[in-house]
């Protein structure tokens, strides 16, 4: 029945009526008036090349939100900033899915009058906005992204990262020539040994030590702070280890540079700082972009609510300002900010992000309306009842980030192992230097270096560090984001899979599976005409289904039945679809079309599994047995789960989930929970390794370890594939360099090994162990992912 | 070994302005984005058509 996919959206394009455009002069075919205006007006405005840059189809266009209330003075107060005469704002984009997107939003937005600049991260689909007020309001520039498709949402002044990271940058410049400068005189210290004056020698001493000192009290800082830190609270860790390193060689070689003594350390110096502070900038900017895109998902539309005052004006306020008893309203599009008592109307609202449940609720005026719910119909009244923590959204988001942190605080085991290595081999260095300065003095100081060189545990600190954060950049490259340090380790080992079923295997959005006519008189296309034409501008997911099928017929006096469905005029004559009543029994997954009350119709709706679910299972089923748990009735679980083959457990509820989850791993079983949703939140908390699905429920992806953010299932075989790649990677890290400690530490210890040759040695040793982890971040993915790049027209 | 007192210090300057550079591209935010710009050099010519629609 489909003539093909939507040029825009990539969704499917209905039979009847086709919606057509010429473009570059091809012609070619949208599913809706909402994409083809879009594609028409990118032509346009010299905007095609949108079409042949971007890797991932865009947003179907649906009807805009409505943004009037982003130009009031207190909505400016909430969000605007006053930089250099012109207006700031953060906005997250949703629907943002590639750079291509943010090219897009760039051009447009910087063509906009009065729009000074903006600018797009597609990694974290943030957006900062400047502009001048008086020339465009905010209200356009929201409503122009809106017509492209995407779901700009305002969000408050992020923390400010990105000036952290510039700083971090600069550390790590300063410490890179830094350290280049004073290698460079102390190298040629050690090859003029012996030949050059005194006075030459110490004219070099010198310089090292000019160019040393920034690099050990500037790039340096954070460690030094790190282990002040550490000494306050009487908890020595790595940060104390690396300070007492670096002081040690830096204030050894500043005495010997004064006092004219035999030799000076500071390569050793340099090389510490430089080698630990470029592994910390690349962990810390991996770690950062995941950070950002948690916090704006989490955050946003949660910032504000509009206030109703005593003459139903509504004003923007900050939440924290909002009481109790107040009055505000929810646009529709927007999710409640609060758990409120609905006043004015029954309403459709979208609770998927609180339940997982995809289809839309009908709430009546008195009944509670929850925060995260979508307005769908109508705009809701809110009288508040709860805000922020005390909503059930705050206490569920509170609750599974206790079980979240109650287990992680664990320091990773090679981090506390480097330490305790450490400190072993300053033992041993103390004790290095009392039997020197008891049998030769001569030889105490070079040999107390040579072991503090040869024992840094740079390489192995680097070892495990570097091979996670190469593993997180690769991941995040392909859209897996992990943001539990612990969830990567323990994916390695994974030996059972859990799956939800609704959105997870399958795609969470019902399809058509068959007509049933009731009305012999009636043809199936006629029937599902009607039903579409019903269904044409309605927003919950059953709607979806019926896309396909609409010959463009002219519906009039369109209205939501509550709690019922749709009703229309159609041809003259008065159409209803919906659940089914008396007359017409109906399954849960069946609607009924009816003329008047004589039913004619009845369509199955079925949720379709996920293409690349079957190849996707088969490939688990290789190092774990795979099971699903879901809510639904058994045999829909059934038919999902009979052909992949899988474990099949139905009716499940949340409770019986995390028992099932909490009794494999009491079986010793390493076990991976793969869903969304916030019905699956806290099992996905509770698994070794939580898998949420991007297009699932914002929420889940807080308490995930680990987050899809494409709605692809092959991206669990990525993520498998990288953890067991960075173990080994790990592994082969920490064994080098603990087989090279352990070969180099007796030579430095005996005096046999001068300390410029054992800092060598440990920057040697350190790179073979960073190129070694980078290994991972440039070996293609093992199972390569097609990319939906469309060919230029 | 004389003219060490001048190459050396002129080495450290170099040092200095490239390290005074390299701050001042790192404040001015050329290094805050380094996916989007990519996108640049692949646009067909819109300049030269938003120039001549103005």
């Amino acid at each position: 029945m489909n003539a093909g996919a939507c040029y825009h959206c990539g969704e499917a394009v209905p039979s009847g009526a086709p919606i057509r455009a010429a473009l570059a002069g091809v012609e070619r075919s949208f599913c809706c008036s909402g994409c083809r205006a879009a594609a028409e007006w990118l032509h346009q405005g010299g905007f095609g090349d949108y079409y042949t840059l971007r890797s991932a189809t865009a947003a179907r266009v649906e009807t805009a939100a409505d943004f009037s209330d982003w130009d009031g003075p207190g909505f400016a107060r909430l969000y605007l900033r006053e930089v250099d005469g012109l207006s700031e704002c953060d906005l997250s984009i949703g629907n943002l899915r590639c750079a291509a997107c943010a090219w897009l939003i760039d051009r447009v937005l910087t063509r906009m009058p009065g729009v000074a600049g903006v600018s797009v991260d597609p990694t974290t689909t943030h957006a900062r906005l400047r502009f001048d007020a008086a020339q465009t309001p905010l209200s356009r520039i929201a409503a122009q992204l809106a017509a492209l498709g995407y779901t700009p949402q305002i969000v408050p002044d992020p923390a400010d990262a990105a000036a952290a990271r510039r700083q971090s940058l600069k550390r790590v410049a300063v410490a890179g020539i830094g350290a280049m400068q004073a290698m460079m005189f102390t190298e040629a210290l050690y090859w003029g040994e012996g030949e050059l004056d005194l006075g030459t020698r110490d004219f070099f001493r010198l310089l090292a030590l000019l160019v040393a000192t920034p690099v050990v009290f500037y790039s340096g800082a954070p460690f030094l702070r790190g282990a002040w830190r550490e000494l306050r609270l009487h908890q020595p860790g790595m940060d104390l280890l690396v300070a007492l390193a670096v002081m040690l060689a830096y204030a050894a070689s500043v005495l010997e540079t004064v006092r004219g003594g035999a030799v000076v350390y500071f390569d050793a110096a340099v090389m510490f700082v430089f080698l630990l502070a470029a592994a910390r900038h690349v962990e810390a900017v991996a770690r950062a972009r995941a950070g950002e895109r948690l916090r704006l998902i989490a955050s946003a539309g949660q910032a504000h609510a509009m206030r109703l005052d005593a003459s139903g004006r509504p004003t923007p306020v900050a939440l924290a300002e909002l009481q109790p008893g107040e009055r505000i309203r929810v646009a529709v599009g927007e999710a409640a900010p609060v758990d409120g008592v609905l006043e004015n109307a029954p309403a459709q609202v979208d609770e998927s992000l609180l339940s997982g449940e995809a289809t839309a609720q009908t709430r009546h005026p008195g009944e509670l309306v929850l925060a995260g719910s979508i307005a769908l119909d109508v705009p809701l009244t809110l009288c508040v009842r709860a805000v922020g923590s005390s909503t059930r959204l705050g206490w569920l988001r509170a609750r599974i980030g206790n079980g979240l942190h109650g287990s992680g605080h664990a320091a990773a085991p090679g981090r506390r192992a480097a330490a305790a290595f450490t400190l072993a081999m300053l033992a041993l260095a103390l004790l290095t230097g009392l039997y020197w300065s008891a049998t030769d003095p001569q030889r105490a100081l070079p040999a107390v270096l040579a072991v503090l060189a040869a024992a840094c545990p740079c390489a192995f600190a680097l070892a495990l560090p570097t091979s996670l954060a190469a593993a997180h950049s690769m991941l995040a490259r392909h859209g897996v984001i992990v943001t539990d340090p612990r969830a990567l380790a323990q994916a390695a080992t994974v030996d059972r899979i859990v799956v939800d079923k609704t959105g997870t295997l399958t795609e969470g959005r019902p399809r058509l599976a068959a007509t049933e006519l009731l009305d012999a008189g009636r043809t199936q296309d006629e029937v599902l005409a009607i039903a579409a034409a019903l269904e044409r501008d309605q927003r919950h997911p059953l709607a979806h289904a019926f896309r396909g099928f609409d010959r463009g017929d002219v519906v009039t006096a369109a209205r939501i039945e509550p709690g019922f469905g749709v009703a229309g005029t159609l041809h003259g004559c008065e159409w209803r679809l919906g659940r089914g009543d008396h007359d017409a029994p109906a399954g849960a997954d069946d609607l009924v079309l009816a003329a008047g009350k004589h039913a004619v119709a009845r369509f199955r709706l079925v949720d379709r599994v996920r293409d690349e679910a079957a190849a996707a299972v088969r490939g688990w089923q290789r190092f774990a047995r795979v099971e699903i748990h879901s809510g639904d009735a058994s045999a829909a679980v059934e038919a999902v789960a009979r052909p992949l083959g899988i474990v099949a457990h139905a009716r499940r509820t949340p409770q019986q989930k995390r028992a099932a989850i909490a009794e494999l791993r009491a079986q010793g079983h390493r076990v991976m929970m793969i869903g969304d949703g916030l019905n699956d939140a806290e099992s996905l908390a509770l698994a070794d390794v939580g898998v949420a699905m991007g297009g699932g429920a914002a929420l889940a992806h807080c308490h995930a370890g680990v987050l899809l953010l494409r709605d692809d299932l092959r991206l669990v075989q990525l993520l498998v594939d990288c953890a067991r790649r960075t173990r080994r990677i790990a592994r082969q890290n920490l064994a080098w360099s603990v087989g090279y400690h352990l070969a180099i530490v007796p030579l430095a210890v005996s005096g046999t090994m001068a300390p410029w040759l054992a800092a060598l040695g440990m920057a040697a040793s350190s790179l073979l162990v960073t190129l070694n982890a980078l290994r991972l971040q440039r070996a293609p993915a093992p199972q390569p992912l097609p990319r939906l790049v469309e060919a230029p027209a | 070994m004389n003219i060490l007192l001048v190459l050396v210090p002129v080495s450290l300057l170099l040092v200095g302005l490239a390290l005074f550079a390299f701050f001042w591209a790192v404040d001015s935010g050329q290094f805050d984005d380094l996916d989007r710009p990519g996108f640049d050099p692949l646009e067909d010519d819109a300049e030269h058509d938003h120039d001549r629609d103005a």
